[in-house]
């Protein structure tokens, strides 16, 4: 049987928030075992094509494949998604939220999990509305990285943290992910991602305007990924 | 994973559920205290008593707001639920909601078999609760325990008098498959508007909601009403009535109600399920 070598395959997709159109015929495939940065000002569809591969919003039109299938239930089971906003109910104590992630998901490596929150310092018996925004941010992508998926999707990962988060944030994403799963992960902090990035896809308005692997940019545009998003999204 | 969900579904909402019943439990109790004292002054005054003293008008206060509360329960348990379903589906929870390795259908179900049974534990709180106030308010005077049991007898026999053709073991049957059913309904009812509202407004979803609730209750409530009314002004108009005719007439109205809950229910249970299936867009 042959290996899916493509773990996201969007043909033509349009999402429409009248009278806006989030996506306009977005089509990308997503290799495995990558990471890959969707990059683009604020507006230009990053949010909307994750929540459509997370399942959270359906397309409007075009075909959307994950792991060589629609998205749904089977589908979900191989996705983490990390939204951009806190998604525990706020009176849940951390260690109710690992017991729900354990329950739920059984590639969650709940070892691993209690090992990385007790690194961090995140006192299990806490309530998620006592954290502050920073840990909140750790519990969600300890959690997320903590499962052996196949996808995993991360909108905005390091929004809204502190320099010393943003850091241990990315290397938590690079040293937990299974080297044959892929990340896409959603930005606009270009030059905090980009050393770890394998490929990128340029979001402007709903289009691709550009996607290539970031090595080729540092090579043929001796130029770094930031300073080529700033040239192709210049005001 | 229908089980973890309701697990975790019957935890979250009773969180603010069992406060809310063990208060109409606790209720019950003090007004039943508080009757017991009202009663107990009143025989121990008799006829010197000229009006009530402070005590008991405080114990009548009591006594009224704690009736009141426990009356409103139910609707707090119907919000209670309503507000779980809105936040666990359609609020930040719900993009951990519905990236869960489940089918949407499951999620619905779970919240409509825990929602049903906060109501129905409402439900016996509620009994529970002015039964320990008769109980503890009236219950302990033999005489008028002795007055009430005799109320209830010769009720009893008043109605076996007239009612030769009630079948009282199929009504009750009846009246428990109608209060399961409208258990379920109720939160079918809420989880409907809720995804409906949540797809027809882009802001204040809560109170395009609130609208529809009211909206289609009175839609139900009017259908239902001319619909028994003309069954039974049809019974009722064909001949001579007697009591036999009139349980019957009211054996089928109780029927239909019956039947008009679960196609009811049915079809909006289908539709919240294809909503949430097809129509899902968090934003």
């Amino acid at each position: 049987m042959e290996a899916i070598e493509k773990i996201v395959v969007c043909d033509h997709v349009v999402k429409n928030y009248k009278p806006t159109v989030a996506l306009n015929g977005v089509s990308f495939t997503l290799p495995a075992g990558k990471i890959v940065g969707l990059l683009g000002p604020n507006g230009s569809g990053k949010t909307t094509l994750i929540k459509i591969l997370a399942g959270v919003l359906r397309e409007d039109a075009g075909t959307v494949l994950v792991d060589g299938k629609r998205v749904g239930e089977e589908t979900k089971a191989v996705v983490s998604y990390l939204p951009e906003r806190p998604y525990f109910n706020p009176v849940m104590k951390v260690s109710e939220c690992v017991d729900y992630f354990a329950d739920f998901y059984a590639d969650f490596d709940r070892k691993r999990a209690e090992e990385m929150l007790a690194t961090l310092n995140v006192p299990m018996d806490a309530r998620i509305k006592t954290l502050s925004k920073g840990n909140k941010e750790k519990v969600q992508i300890v959690l997320v990285m903590s499962r052996r998926a196949k996808l995993y999707l991360l909108d905005e990962p390091i929004g809204g943290v502190d320099p010393a988060t943003r850091e241990y944030i990315l290397n938590t994403i690079i040293g937990n992910y299974d080297p044959s799963a892929s990340v896409l992960i959603s930005t606009h902090l270009i030059a905090d991602v980009e050393n770890v990035l394998d490929a990128f896809v340029f979001l402007k308005n709903g289009e691709i305007v550009m996607e290539s692997s970031a090595d080729a940019v540092r090579e043929e545009n001796a130029q770094s990924l930031d300073a080529l998003f700033r040239e192709v999204f210049k005001c | 994973m229908l089980s973890k969900l309701m697990k975790y579904d019957f935890r979250d909402q009773g969180r603010l559920q069992w406060p809310l019943q063990l208060g109409v439990l606790l209720g019950g109790i003090l007004a039943g205290f508080c009757m017991s004292y009202f009663v107990r002054t009143a025989q121990m005054m008799g006829d010197q008593q000229q009006g009530p003293h402070t005590m008991q008008i405080v114990m009548v206060v009591i006594i009224s707001l704690v009736m009141i509360l426990i009356a409103a329960s139910s609707i707090i348990t119907q919000i209670l639920v309503g507000k779980q379903y809105y936040q666990n589906c359609f609020c930040d929870e719900g993009y951990l909601t519905f990236t869960l390795p489940v089918a949407s259908s499951k999620v619905l179900l779970s919240k409509v078999i825990t929602g049903s049974i906060w109501i129905l534990i409402n439900l016996l709180a509620v009994l529970i609760g002015v039964g320990l106030f008769l109980l503890i308010g009236f219950g302990f005077d033999a005489k008028i325990s002795a007055e009430i049991a005799q109320g209830f007898a010769e009720l009893k026999a008043e109605f076996a008098q007239f009612s030769t053709g009630f079948d009282l073991t199929w009504f009750i049957i009846q009246y428990v498959a109608l209060t399961l059913i409208s258990a379920v309904a109720s939160v079918v009812m809420v989880d409907f508007v809720v995804t409906l509202g949540n797809q027809l407004a882009r802001k204040h979803k809560i109170l395009c909601a609130v609208c529809l609730y009211f909206l289609v209750t009175f839609i139900i409530s009017a259908v239902s009403g001319v619909i028994s009314s003309a069954m039974m002004l049809t019974v009722m108009s064909a001949g001579e009535v007697d009591w036999n005719v009139y349980f019957s007439a009211m054996n089928g109205v109780f029927t239909f109600t019956l039947v008009m809950s679960v196609v009811i229910t049915a079809v909006m249970y289908y539709i919240t399920d294809r909503m949430l299936k097809n129509k899902l867009n968090l934003e």
